[in-house]
């Protein structure tokens, strides 16, 4: 009778289990890549096969492992890397585990050994297990920037890694020693526990720093355009001034020219004057100011460096997003590709700006060597001494991710294309 | 035949694309029949004595009735959205009601030959589709409804509403059988209970879409990011 009621206790125990996983989890994930009633599914999937394994195995290895074999493809179905799964596992596992542990110690005589079965079969004790752990987790989930999907460098990652193993390992020797006194292997176990959820603690501000860093990097480099901006109006002024300051001395001359009828001289003098106003090559003419000085600024250089340039733009005078945003998608969209076109000999580059249904449909294609770097799923840039690799096409990403729209890749062997969808 | 309409208050430029059109038409098999309009006004009068076109070249700055009007008054007032409007455009900065109009292309001056055929078979395009029809059938009797003049079909309960642009009927349907039937035709499933035709989307925003009857159909959550992803890669 014990026995089976033991059973009952264990199998509703393990669904609480589940949900303590499920909830566990969700502080490290925020984006499932399935479906929510997929999601459940594997919860459900991962209670059934733990529950079997213990049931049929009754060996605390074999279940540890299975156990930690299961989270790891659970943690498949979010966005994150591998690294990011292993740590994140481990860290909730070893927690739980250093939890049972203690309340193991607490409720009955301590005789775990990895490789004999369970002897400890209290039912209060498993209960009082799962309620802790459920503690535990809620009190844990104020930490919210383990969230973010910023991969974190690999010496942080082993650091990381480290501690929940070690604690864990440690544990496991205090725990065959059996000549160890009740008091000192509770202490360890306190510790244990402690370790555990300041490495939590550790690793959710490391998250926090890193993001922060990257959004300081971000903002720089969008600064750093705003300031290219005002440098190019200037710049045009000074332009258009020296320019109007040049006419008026190149058509004095013109006057005593056409009085005298020196038609021959005159017309030298006027075709000279229409070089003049061919100087400044405008590609974009849409009056739109942050497109026009941005493209036309761009591509300033473009001729020397033999780019064969196509610019076409329907777009209203005024548009409802933010300027800054414009010049940071437009710029850096800009950038890359004449990064990319100068590695070839065939040099060109298409742009379309297109205002259509409410929305601005900004596309680019350039030719390139057809050597793509990729990292993590994102493309970077393949200046070497730039440490800011890949932030262009990241804030491009950040600013279509703040207004909902979308930044489609493409390419092939010679061409490569962007595509931004904004809704305005 | 192809009805098409040149207004312009320039008449060089008029002549200029009326001569593209026939040239292309005589190395092409298409038959064109060009009327040529000075002012909107004239334009207009024309349309209203029943007159359609299938494609008007409309200049934007005209005379005292500028190309926007004109557009806006076919479109809004007459209620027709078949007809393509095709901008010429001397300068390139566009006044946002300019887009209320949905012209299917903007012709800059001067006037490149390969930009007028191109829209012109762009044009072509869309007409053809335009005359296909949606049948349904409703007690004994069967409709048939252009598909360029169904705005979206809603779902309630077992019922469907079809709105076109000048009414609403109700029939007995599945609405996923309707989206299967309309699989060429751009329509699209937004929402659990709309199927919307992309071509009368006036303004296209991540939770939403307002039609050109301005009535506003919600996208459904799980559907935003398909319906987003999918846009990129019409245009």
């Amino acid at each position: 009778m014990f026995f089976e009621n033991y059973y009952l206790v264990y199998i509703l125990g393990n669904l609480v289990s589940a949900y303590v996983m499920y909830k566990f989890i969700r502080i490290f994930y925020s984006k499932c890549k399935v479906k929510p009633t997929t999601e459940i599914a594997a919860y459900i999937g991962y209670f059934i096969l733990i529950t079997l394994t213990h049931v049929g195995l009754e060996l605390p290895f074999i279940v540890l492992l299975a156990n930690i074999l299961l989270l790891f493809l659970i943690t498949l179905l979010y966005e994150g890397d591998i690294k990011k799964s292993l740590l994140s596992i481990l860290i909730i596992y070893f927690s739980l585990m250093s939890i049972e542990a203690l309340f193991v110690l607490l409720t009955s005589t301590l005789q775990l050994n990895l490789l004999v079965p369970f002897q400890y079969e209290s039912a209060f004790g498993v209960v009082v297990v799962r309620i802790a752990s459920l503690g535990m987790v809620f009190a844990v989930k104020g930490f919210k920037n383990v969230k973010k999907e910023y991969p974190i460098p690999s010496a942080y990652w082993i650091s990381l890694l480290f501690i929940p193993v070690g604690s864990v390992i440690m544990l496991f020797a205090v725990f065959m020693n059996t000549s160890l006194s009740r008091t000192i292997i509770f202490i360890c176990i306190i510790s244990a526990i402690l370790i555990n959820i300041f490495t939590f603690y550790l690793y959710d501000n490391i998250s926090a720093l890193l993001v922060d860093q990257m959004n300081k990097r971000i903002s720089e480099e969008q600064n750093r355009y705003y300031e290219h901006q005002v440098e190019m109006m200037q710049a045009t002024l000074d332009h258009m001034r020296t320019l109007r300051h040049d006419l008026k001395n190149r058509i004095a001359p013109l006057y005593p020219l056409a009085a005298s009828g020196n038609t021959e001289e005159l017309l030298k003098t006027i075709s000279e004057l229409s070089d003049l106003s061919e100087i400044t090559k405008e590609y974009s003419k849409s009056g739109n100011t942050i497109f026009d000085s941005i493209i036309n600024f761009k591509f300033q250089n473009a001729e020397a460096m033999n780019i064969d340039i196509n610019v076409e733009i329907n777009t209203p005078v005024a548009l409802s997003i933010p300027t800054f945003d414009i010049a940071v998608i437009i710029g850096n969209l800009i950038d890359n590709a004449l990064e990319a076109t100068l590695k070839t000999h065939d040099r060109w580059i298409r742009i379309s700006i297109v205002y259509d249904k409410g929305r601005l449909i900004i596309e680019t294609a350039n030719s390139y060597d057809g050597i793509i770097k990729k990292e993590a799923d994102r493309f970077i840039t393949r200046k070497y001494d730039n440490p800011n690799h890949g932030i262009g096409m990241k804030s491009i990403k950040n600013i279509v991710d703040r207004h909902d729209g979308y930044l489609n890749i493409d390419y092939d062997e010679h061409v490569f294309k962007n595509k931004v969808l904004m809704y305005l | 035949m192809i009805n098409i309409a040149i207004c312009d208050d320039n008449k060089y430029i008029c002549s200029q694309i009326e001569t593209i059109l026939l040239d292309y038409a005589q190395v092409e098999p298409i038959k064109l029949n060009i009327h040529i309009f000075y002012t909107g006004e004239s334009l207009l009068d024309y349309i209203r004595q029943n007159n359609t076109f299938h494609i008007i070249y409309l200049d934007i700055e005209l005379g005292q009735m500028n190309g926007v009007e004109v557009g806006k008054y076919i479109r809004q007032t007459m209620k027709d959205y078949k007809t393509e409007i095709i901008y010429i455009s001397g300068n390139d900065s566009y006044d946002r009601q300019l887009f209320d109009v949905q012209p299917l292309h903007f012709i800059p001056k001067p006037i490149q030959k390969s930009t007028v055929i191109d829209d012109l078979n762009l044009a072509l395009e869309h007409l053809n589709i335009s005359e296909h029809y949606y049948t349904y059938q409703k007690g004994h009797d069967m409709y048939n409804i252009p598909i360029s003049e169904i705005l979206y079909f809603e779902s309630r309960k077992r019922e469907i509403v079809i709105v076109t642009t000048t009414s609403e009927d109700t029939f007995y349907e599945n609405l996923d059988v309707i989206a299967k039937e309309l699989l060429d035709y751009q329509f699209f499933q937004i929402h659990r209970s709309y199927l919307m035709n992309y071509k009368h989307a006036k303004i296209i925003r991540y939770t939403e879409v307002v039609m050109s009857n301005n009535v506003v159909l919600p996208i459904g959550k799980t559907k935003r990011s398909a319906f987003r992803k999918m846009q990129i890669n019409l245009n």
